[in-house]
């Protein structure tokens, strides 16, 4: 019988709003974030954007050579990451995790169009600032670097642009690429010497 | 997060001058950000400690330790199997509060508190078996123990809970 008239025990707390209501998110790990964000705490997963976008803009764009490609690619994969974020292990930093996810999107968005004509178009943002800031020599060099890049063969870019931009290790790009560590210092290494000669000699097209 | 270098003590000078120029970030229009945080769906909020609770409850029922008992003001136990409990928490910024525990398998959205009339406190009662009883506050997503309940050494397992013991009926 459980028709009681009133509790038999009583426990009382206390919690105050500033536990709960606005938490400050700035200092919080990524690992954390990921935490909030599955607690339903929206806020933690645009904190989560606003750390790693920049990133994932200028990987994409290094890669596909297309701004509006980059932008395309790197809001799909902020969406994908969203959806898989369950599956995120944090033994992984986030970065390394979510660049996995982006890698996989560049791919895919070169492999749709690969019968399209290459073109080389540059970050509209680093040429705006470069208009202010760099003289008229800095900003053919930045072309010439942007077309040298794109010239190179995509595991090569690839893997210089993780290595050498994103600054990931050779463990970590061997966990999101599935390449091979002889292989991918040989790509970087190829890489190198490919851009030191296309920038020594000027882009040859 | 510190991250090492690449090596580059051996780049040339002018791949070292490139890779300066090709980390500098690239600029987060306003537009994109706001289309992108437009289209990620409202995620149900869903404490974290679901993923936890089978540790929890593996946790109690194998170590069998840490029986300390909740400051209880219980007098009597009624008959039958199950207890009525008032569990309450103030919390007066809270926008939903619910209790968690082994009880109800540490889901958020089985026991929903209820707001009193002082706007501050939430309140659920419940019926609980006697025994040991691994429970928290769920307050807007985060994990709360009970001030004035005993600690539970699953604490150990990155879940903040309290402890209430349920006596049997004529027992203390």
């Amino acid at each position: 019988m459980s028709s009681l008239a009133r509790p038999t025990q009583l426990f009382t707390g206390d919690v105050t709003g500033a536990a709960t209501a606005e938490v400050p998110l700035v200092g919080m790990t990524d690992g954390a974030l990921v935490r909030r964000t599955l607690d339903g705490d929206a806020r933690a997963f645009t904190e989560l954007v606003d750390r790693h976008a920049s990133a994932c803009l200028r990987y994409a764009t290094r890669m596909l050579g297309e701004r509006s490609d980059a932008e395309d690619v790197a809001q799909e994969t902020f969406l994908r990451a969203f959806k898989a974020l369950e599956s995120y292990d944090e033994a992984l930093p986030f970065r390394t995790w979510l660049f996995s996810i982006l890698i996989n999107r560049c791919r895919t968005a070169m492999t749709q169009r690969m019968r399209r004509e290459r073109r080389v178009v540059f970050d509209n943002d680093a040429l705006e600032r470069s208009t202010v800031e760099a003289t008229q020599v800095a900003v053919e060099l930045r072309e010439e670097l942007a077309k040298a890049i794109a010239a190179l063969p995509p595991d090569q870019r690839e893997a210089f642009l993780l290595r050498h931009v994103e600054d990931l290790s050779y463990e970590e790009i061997m966990s999101v690429t599935g390449a091979g560590m002889s292989a991918l210092k040989m790509r970087v290494k190829r890489a190198c010497e490919r851009l030191q000669q296309l920038l020594a000699e000027g882009v040859r097209r | 997060m510190t991250r090492p270098q690449p090596d580059l003590d051996e780049t040339p000078l002018v791949l070292k001058q490139a890779i300066a120029e090709l980390r500098e970030g690239s600029v987060v229009p306003d537009e994109w950000r706001a289309e992108l945080l437009a289209k990620v769906p409202r995620r149900r909020r869903r404490p974290a400690i679901v993923r936890w609770a089978p540790i929890a409850i593996a946790a109690a029922i194998c170590l069998g330790v840490g029986m300390k008992v909740g400051r209880t003001r219980s007098e009597s136990m009624v008959g039958g199997s199950a207890s009525r409990v008032r569990f309450s928490i103030r919390a007066p910024l809270a926008a939903r509060v619910s209790l968690v525990g082994d009880f109800d398998r540490w889901d958020p959205a089985a026991v929903p508190m209820r707001r009193d009339g002082d706007g501050e406190t939430w309140t659920v009662d419940v019926h609980l078996p006697p025994g040991r009883h691994v429970f928290a506050y769920a307050v807007d997503g985060d994990l709360k123990t009970d001030p004035n309940a005993a600690r539970a050494v699953e604490d150990d397992f990155g879940v903040p809970s309290s402890v209430i013991v349920v006596a049997t009926a004529g027992g203390r």
